[in-house]
């Protein structure tokens, strides 16, 4: 029984010593190195007394923020990333969640991050943490501090939106990631010989997996330059000269690539062997030319919310399907329940009827750090359980079964909307726009066939005007890519803004 | 042809217009989304089909880019 997912970093880095674990644009870490550079990090981590404190990691995406993760595991303390593009204003805002008292850094990015309302401990790395492995009495007390934690520590606390502007942190432990990994590297046959593509930013859940089943497995994982993403032809090819073989990226990804039609230009057939996705709903009018090009991949829908480690429940794609059909989010994971209730708390058993997708299991997270409140609302007693405390998490997605009995997502049931892969309170992105004093009324909306925010306002500013002021207040990917200038607000009977009304101008 | 060129443009995205730099893809000025939707109504507007090759950062690096582009492929 293991109680932290460094043992298998353990394993992994004395079998395959020698073979790239992660690689970025400037860097090839073997699992040697990332071994070294992780017990390097967590004996500095140890010897300024660290035990289950959050360890902010604050580094530009590449290895070296795997290996920093895997520094505060050794070390029984959680990871926590903050991207380096977030507005000011929101990393204060989660740094007051979290009051950490280490950041891992580099030398460079410590200026910036001094500016944050932040006043802890830093470790700086660069690429001398790899040289060499601490000495072996440093690695002794390592293994001492690991042995007094356990399985149900925390492993990391990554940010979602949230509506009222705070994020929240999701917080996830070492035992539900291992539980995950068991099963995504039996479902999919994951081994030594096969290599991620990975497209997840690692402050994104998606990313668990490619990180995860590289570490256990000894897969290899190569961290795709961002820029590619939009440039289909060199992305594809990208895959083709790193001989990667599998994939685990948001739809919109996918999507760009169909659209534009890049598999004409470079034969991916012999290359990619399994495609999967998550993160928001894949259409299989888009789907269908992946599965045009590529045939003998295999295809799988994976759904989840960061609350219950990544995915809870998955669909591999097993029969055609027409361009409008619904792609379905399938069958629970294995060690998981999904239970559809009813808005009066039944559990729903027949097809076509909705109910809201409920999660039981180990992957849950122990709730939001730092947020009682917010946590009593989302994870609560099993309503079906009157015997034994039981949590089970809400997910607020409406779902309902097919005549095949597999789960079909449907809508939300609040204002929270995926947009190019990122998981958004619309209410978040009010809140900012309401704090500009020009503005008495907005609304936001989401165009689901268009992909676009849509912002509604009652004063006449223009969109740059308005994501530039914003833009201290929340991330890039949430400013609106519409604005509406609306002389007359419409107002329903409660006296808030009517957005099916609002609908209709989208 | 610019002038139906800039007015897609300013449909999908009125930022690009008024952008003055030359990495608009990089910085994110123009995410991939907007990227296919401008090529889709350029392959549109003027009845051709643009190559997936074309989509790449130096070719939407900025208004003039896009119309460098265009002209590129009308010959």
């Amino acid at each position: 029984m293991r109680s932290n997912i460094t043992f298998y970093l353990d394993d992994t880095a004395k079998k395959y010593a020698d073979k790239a674990a992660f690689v970025d644009e400037k860097k090839s870490v073997t699992f040697k190195m990332l071994r070294n550079g992780a017990l390097n990090i967590a004996a500095e981590l140890v010897k300024k007394g660290f035990f289950k404190k959050p360890v902010v990691v604050y580094l530009e995406k590449g290895a070296d923020v795997i290996t920093s993760f895997m520094g505060a595991a050794y070390s029984v303390n959680f990871y926590s990333p903050i991207d380096v593009d977030m507005p000011a204003a929101r990393v204060n805002k989660i740094l007051s969640v979290l009051s950490p008292e280490v950041v891992v850094t580099t030398k460079e990015l410590m200026d910036e991050f001094a500016g944050f309302d932040y006043n802890g401990d830093y470790i700086l790395i660069d690429d001398g943490i790899y040289d060499k492995a601490p000495d072996q009495n440093d690695i002794n007390v390592i293994y001492d501090h690991r042995s007094n934690g356990i399985d149900t520590d925390l492993l990391y606390v990554l940010f979602t939106s949230g509506s009222t502007g705070v994020p929240k942190g999701v917080t996830i432990n070492h035992r539900a990631v291992i539980d995950y990994m068991d099963w995504v590297t039996a479902t999919f046959d994951i081994t030594s010989d096969d290599s991620f593509g990975n497209q997840a930013p690692f402050y994104f859940d998606n990313s668990i997996l490619d990180i995860y089943s590289t570490i256990k497995t000894g897969a290899t994982c190569f961290i795709i330059p961002r820029e590619l993403f939009s440039q289909p032809v060199l992305l594809l090819q990208y895959l083709k000269d790193n001989n990667i073989n599998t994939i685990f990226w948001v739809p919109s990804a996918l999507i760009v690539v169909a659209k534009l039609k890049a598999f004409r230009n470079v034969d991916l057939t012999s290359t990619i062997k399994r495609v999967l996705f998550c993160g928001e709903v894949m259409p299989n009018k888009q789907l269908n030319i992946w599965r045009s090009y590529l045939p003998d991949a295999v295809y799988a829908n994976l759904y989840g919310p960061t609350e219950i480690t990544d995915a809870c429940t998955y669909y591999i794609v097993d029969r055609e399907f027409s361009d409008e059909e619904p792609l379905p989010i399938g069958i629970e994971m294995a060690n998981t329940d999904i239970l559809i209730l009813d808005d009066k708390d039944n559990l729903v058993t027949e097809p076509e009827t909705v109910g809201e997708l409920c999660v039981r299991g180990t992957s849950l997270s122990m709730g939001y750090y730092n947020n009682p409140e917010k946590t009593k609302d989302a994870f609560v007693q099993n309503p079906l359980n009157p015997y034994v405390p039981e949590t089970i998490y809400r997910t607020g997605d409406l779902v309902k079964y097919n005549e095949r009995h597999e789960i079909i997502y449907l809508s939300r049931k609040d204002f929270q909307i995926k947009h190019m892969g990122h998981r958004i309170e619309l209410g978040e992105i009010e809140t900012a726009v309401s704090s500009l004093e020009e503005v008495t009324l907005c609304c936001c909306l989401y165009d689901q066939n268009r992909q676009k925010i849509v912002l509604f306002l009652d004063t006449d500013l223009d969109r740059a005007y308005i994501n530039e002021r914003i833009s201290k207040l929340v991330p890039e990917y949430m400013f609106p890519n519409k604005v509406v200038y609306m002389e007359n607000m419409p107002i329903n009977a409660n006296g808030k803004i009517d957005r099916v009304k609002l609908k209709e101008y989208l | 042809m610019e002038e139906k060129i800039l007015g897609i443009i300013e449909q999908i995205n009125p930022d690009v217009l008024t952008y003055t730099g030359d990495t608009m893809m990089e910085d994110g000025t123009v995410d991939s989304f907007e990227v296919i939707d401008i090529v889709s109504a350029l392959e549109e507007e003027f009845g051709i089909e643009i190559d997936a090759s074309y989509v790449v950062a130096e070719n939407f690096a900025n208004k003039e880019a896009i119309i460098n582009m265009m002209k590129e492929i009308l010959g």
